[in-house]
């Protein structure tokens, strides 16, 4: 009977299938920047006649399925003038479709519907926008991508300056940042003040703080996705900066005109120049130290044909430090600390049908931390005596294959597989010398997963869209083997053309940990995998909004959200984040948390005055109750970046094509710290002097964190290109904001570093 | 690995120094309330208990922490109340005699603070036996390292603590309180194994080794095997000085003394480190700060001597 049931179930799938094809046929194709041939992700395909639509993938591709007939097509995408097409539909039709007129340049006002916007079945993510990044007042001029995102509801910075990010109550290692898909693990650059991204090198930046597609997983609380430019395919053009801190240069074009194209960035910071003599005059003995960051961004791609390409993108970002130790009682000492990463990867993508599109990727990416410390002659400084090194890190090579398809006009489907295989290095030690030659430390842990995922953006019906899949996982290290069976669930309720609501869930699963002091990237933050001691986090989120926009004025959303946590990892009391080593699974207790939180934004893409107002009412607990792993007592205590209030404004106002001004001010609850409140006296002979009694973990509150920064850009052209002067000022007003609470010697009373005061900063950028 | 850390504070530093300010700010949250604190030790054996009550100070003020003298203080003893009598600043005394097994719990009843009540303690018994080994290396008069032996057939969840010194002359303190132990030369320990399974000193049921005066550990590793400790002598060239004996104490301890010695000892070792999570130090008063512990010394301590080689003591 059963037997009967499945085959007449088989039949009507078959029969729905032929029934949907018929009379139907597809258009398909990419949508591409008319004067850089830049594929454009995200753009919409609307038939108004059907009233159906599609939107770019990361590839610029679309598909759409409609009734043979007639058509008309709206091209659309924000900042663009949008194209129309009309055309009768009798087969399946390739269209690729150029937009151009930017309305940077022209004076039109143009909005496009975004798959993350009202219409679109995804919520709890938020396109940055590029254009932003660059104008908006940032700490030394710096451009700065991840700065900008903890701008955005739902996201909380970690300290004065850093880019630690902290997303609805999620950890630091909880993010997922992609740069073209492939993981990058250390996204920091100079102890986590400057991000490791350069906005030269990027064409669009989406982040998800829940109701995550199925694509993604590996990380329980946000995915930054950054795609970096392709170059253009028409002619050569490039910029270059120099600010206060850093200088940049990006030069892209055509290798083969409208088939082969290449884009490179770079950029390197010059601080040793201060820092150098600074240590220099504060040091003791005759050091001769200095810092300095870079990272380079190289992209090629090549177009075979409309239906394929291929790219190939190299990413490389390090930071290092280097000491030079002269006579002094150590002898003469040479120290070079160098840590970052490397990101490469070959991607091909290729239109099968016009329903079936396939990206795959071969990648291999690697954060490293590594010190060579060598002993000189005292006499002759060119003798090495003895070397010792120290290394860490993780690397992950990993194939993927990614489709898209979209077999009935309903429905649009990706799935894919990816295949990893990690190398995690925690520590390794190496002593060399004329005598001896010894490796000590943790052998590299292996470790395979081994990730599927399928998901389905199904029209239901014309108000009501829904976005199911899930995401299975398999992670195996040292002879332990994790599943996870990941379902994701999104819903979209059009209520009229300017309202909708949504709601989602997420099951996530993090097979990975940062061992890290969650303020301060430090570069010897260690990646580890799950053990048997320390399972891998989980967490459930449920989240549920609703958008308004007020057309050619604002866009209004308000979203809720509650996420439970399961197998976070806490130190221990006493423990310490340096030099941990293997045995850190020992210095860290599993626990639970939850965050909820409301996130309001009002945000204007459109007209002289751009920008947005975010705020966040949001509250995180930890709970480590569990034997043996007790941490507070067993009782519930605040996260360290519990903060309940944050609220960002950022706006730009473009005064005329010349001069443009940029203002944000930002204020959130401080931070939380633990201070013991009551000193006593301890037990006789125990050779204390006192104890200190600590009510809870992250009992006490530094003061309000509130800031403006201010910039204008001053814009020229020139026959040949264009000039930009920018003049910023961070921290206007010269708040003292808390980064750190101490108590002074005689222990009497409390102390606050404050660090970035009001600092001007003037940077020049030629583009060509 | 020292001179790298300092390197790394000293670039960062450096890094913040052209745009960092210090200020002295306001501690913007209430002065909290002093808190009673109540220390008391009962030992298996022992004629006099002593306990000492005093108030919490808040952690900007500066000074002695004030006696609390107008409190009652009671010892309950398998459920006989004895009061105890204030005999000096803060400190309340007892004569009654304990043994192991005894159940205890102290409470104090203070005009300013109410009453404060630990929770019911037993006194644990004493170890079996303990023999001790002095390793020395061939040829050498130097004692390199002691080994100790010992039985346990306690529950699972009993706690000790061993106390190693070198003295003058043997153990002279047979009949004076607990309290006088509290005097160590020892400065390293190195591993202790059972039934040839080497555990790194750094097992997290040491915590308290960083003083280096005594080895804290709970019996959960070795249930009912002979436990078998190799402490290693950090200077052992000064073991050929007048001070000839090795006195070794071992106590078995409550588990709320075992809990108030590992948190106390962990937050002393890392309250003034940045790079430390903080520790809440342990107390089983109810309403109060402090610790009842209950201890039981085997007197049985063993005295080494330098001219035996690898002698069985």
């Amino acid at each position: 009977m059963s037997k009967i049931k499945y085959t007449l179930f088989i039949l009507s799938f078959v029969v729905a299938t032929i029934a949907q094809g018929a009379g139907r046929h597809t258009v398909s194709g990419t949508v591409i920047d008319e004067a850089s041939g830049e594929t454009l992700i995200g753009a919409t395909v609307f038939d108004s006649l059907s009233r159906k639509g599609a939107v770019t993938n990361a590839y610029g591709f679309f598909s759409l399925t409609l009734p043979d007939g007639n058509v008309s097509l709206k091209v659309s995408f924000v900042g663009y003038q949008p194209e129309r097409y009309t055309f009768r539909l009798t087969k399946d039709t390739v269209l690729n479709i150029k937009l151009g007129g930017s309305i940077s340049l022209k004076a039109v006002v143009v909005t496009a519907e975004r798959e993350h916007d009202l219409k679109g079945v995804q919520m709890s993510a938020v396109d940055i926008p590029l254009e932003q990044i660059k104008t908006m007042p940032v700490l030394f001029g710096e451009a700065d991508v991840v700065k900008t995102v903890q701008l955005m509801p739902g996201v909380q910075s970690g300290g004065e300056g850093t880019t630690g990010m902290y997303v609805r109550g999620g950890g630091p290692d909880e993010n997922l940042y992609l740069l073209d898909g492939i993981p990058l693990y250390n996204v920091d650059h100079a102890f986590g003040f400057f991000s490791a991204f350069n906005p030269d090198a990027i064409k669009n930046i989406t982040l998800y703080k829940g109701s995550f597609p199925a694509r993604f997983s590996g990380r329980l609380s946000s995915v930054l996705d950054i795609y970096s430019n392709n170059g253009n395919d028409k002619s050569y053009h490039g910029s270059a900066s120099i600010g206060a801190i850093s200088a940049r240069l990006n030069v892209e074009g055509p290798i083969i005109k409208e088939k082969t194209t290449f884009n490179f960035s770079a950029r390197r910071s010059y601080l040793d120049i201060f820092t150098r003599p600074a240590i220099k005059i504060f040091s003791e003995s005759d050091i001769d130290a200095g810092y300095n960051f870079y990272d380079i961004n190289a992209k090629l791609t090549h177009k075979f044909s409309d239906r394929s390409r291929l790219f190939a993108s190299f990413y490389l970002g390090n930071d290092v430090i280097t000491i030079g130790l002269n006579e002094s009682v150590f002898g003469n000492m040479d120290m070079r600390y160098v840590w970052g990463n490397i990101v490469t990867s070959l991607r091909w993508n290729y239109m099968i049908n016009p329903k079936l599109f396939v990206n795959v990727t071969g990648s291999y990416t690697r954060y490293k931390n590594n010190i060579v410390f060598d002993m000189k002659d005292f006499n002759d400084r060119d003798i090495t005596l003895m070397e010792f090194q120290y290394k860490s890190g993780i690397q992950d090579l990993s194939t993927r294959a990614d489709f898209d398809y979209h077999p009935w006009e309903k429905h649009s489907i990706k799935f894919g597989t990816t295949y990893t295989y990690h190398i995690f290095t925690p520590d390794v030690l190496v002593l060399e010398s004329t005598d001896f030659d010894t490796n000590m430390g943790a052998p590299p842990t292996l470790a395979h997963e081994l990730n599927n995922y399928l998901e389905d953006s199904w029209d239901i019906t014309s108000w009501l869209r829904a976005n199911i899949g899930a995401n299975y996982t398999i992670f195996n290290v040292n002879g332990t083997t994790y599943q996870s069976l990941q379902p994701r669930v999104g819903l979209r309720f059009l209520a009229g053309d300017n309202l909708s609501f949504k709601t989602g869930y997420a099951h996530m699963t993090q097979y990975i940990h940062l061992l890290s002091n969650s303020n301060v990237s430090m570069p010897n933050d260690l990646w580890v995998p799950a053990t048997e001691n320390v399972q891998p986090m989980k967490s459930d989120q449920i989240a549920a909004g609703a958008f308004y926009n007020i057309p050619d004025i604002v866009e209004l959303s308000v979203e809720g959200y509650y996420k439970y946590m399961r197998n976070l990892i806490e130190y221990k009391d006493g423990a310490s984040y340096m030099f941990s080593g293997d045995s850190w699974d020992e210095m860290v207790y599993s626990g639970d948390g939850w965050s909820y939180g409301v996130e309001f934004m009002a945000r204007r893409t459109v007209g002289k005055l751009t920008g947005w107002v975010a705020y966040t009412w949001s509250k995180t607990d930890r709970l480590f109750d569990r034997e043996g792993q007790t941490l507070n007592n067993g009782k519930v205590f605040p996260a360290k970046y519990d903060r309940r209030h944050d609220i960002s404004i950022v706006m730009n106002y473009k005064i005329n094509e010349k001069i443009d001004l940029s203002a944000t001010w930002v204020f959130s609850t401080g931070n939380a710290m633990t201070l013991g409140l009551q000193n006593f006296k301890p037990l006789d002979g125990y050779n204390m002097d006192y104890l200190t009694y600590l009510e809870s973990r992250n009992n006490y509150r530094m003061p309000n964190y509130h800031r403006l920064d201010l910039s204008t850009n001053f814009k020229r052209k020139f026959k040949r290109g264009e000039r930009t002067i920018n003049i910023s000022v961070y921290n206007v007003y010269n708040r003292q904001n808390p980064y750190m609470l101490y108590q002074n010697v005689s222990g009497t009373k409390l102390k606050q570093l404050s660090v970035f005061m009001l600092i001007p900063s003037v940077a020049y950028t030629y583009k060509f | 690995m020292k001179y790298i850390k300092r390197y790394i504070i000293l670039i960062s530093i450096a890094l913040l120094s052209f745009a960092s300010c210090i200020k002295e700010v306001e501690f913007t949250g209430e002065e909290t309330a002093p808190l009673p604190v109540l220390n008391c030790l009962v030992g298996d054996g022992d004629t006099v208990v002593y306990a000492d009550l005093t108030k919490s100070l808040f952690f900007l003020r500066r000074g002695d922490f004030a006696p609390i003298i107008d409190a009652e203080v009671v010892l309950t003893c398998n459920g006989t109340e004895y009061p105890m009598t204030l005999v000096g600043d803060s400190v309340y005394k007892l004569r009654h005699t304990f043994a192991a097994g005894d159940m205890v719990s102290i409470s104090a009843t203070m005009p300013e603070f109410g009453t404060i009540t630990s929770s019911t303690t037993t006194v644990p018994p004493k170890l079996d036996f303990v023999r001790v080994y002095c390793n020395k290396e061939d040829g050498e008069d130097i004692v390199k390292s002691l080994t100790l032996k010992f039985e346990n057939k306690a529950p699972q969840n009993s706690y000790y603590q061993i106390k190693i010194s070198r003295r003058l002359r043997p153990n002279e303190y047979d009949n004076m309180s607990w309290w006088w132990y509290w005097s160590w030369d020892i400065e390293k320990y190195e591993y202790i194994s059972c039934n040839d399974t080497r555990i790194l000193f750094t097992n997290t049921d040491f915590p308290s080794i960083t003083e280096g005066r005594y080895i804290l550990f709970s019996a959960k590793n070795f249930q009912g095997d002979t436990v078998s400790i190799t402490i290693e002598l950090d200077n052992p060239q000064q073991m050929v000085d007048e001070y000839k004996f090795f006195c070794v104490d071992i106590f078995s301890i409550s588990e709320s003394l075992y809990k108030y010695i590992s948190t106390a000892n962990n937050f002393y070792s890392s309250h003034d480190n940045p790079f430390t999570e903080p520790v809440q130090v342990y107390t089983n008063i109810s309403g109060g700060l402090g610790v009842l512990g209950t201890i039981s010394y085997t007197p049985k301590s063993v005295i080494g001597v330098l001219d035996k080689k690898n002698s069985l003591l």
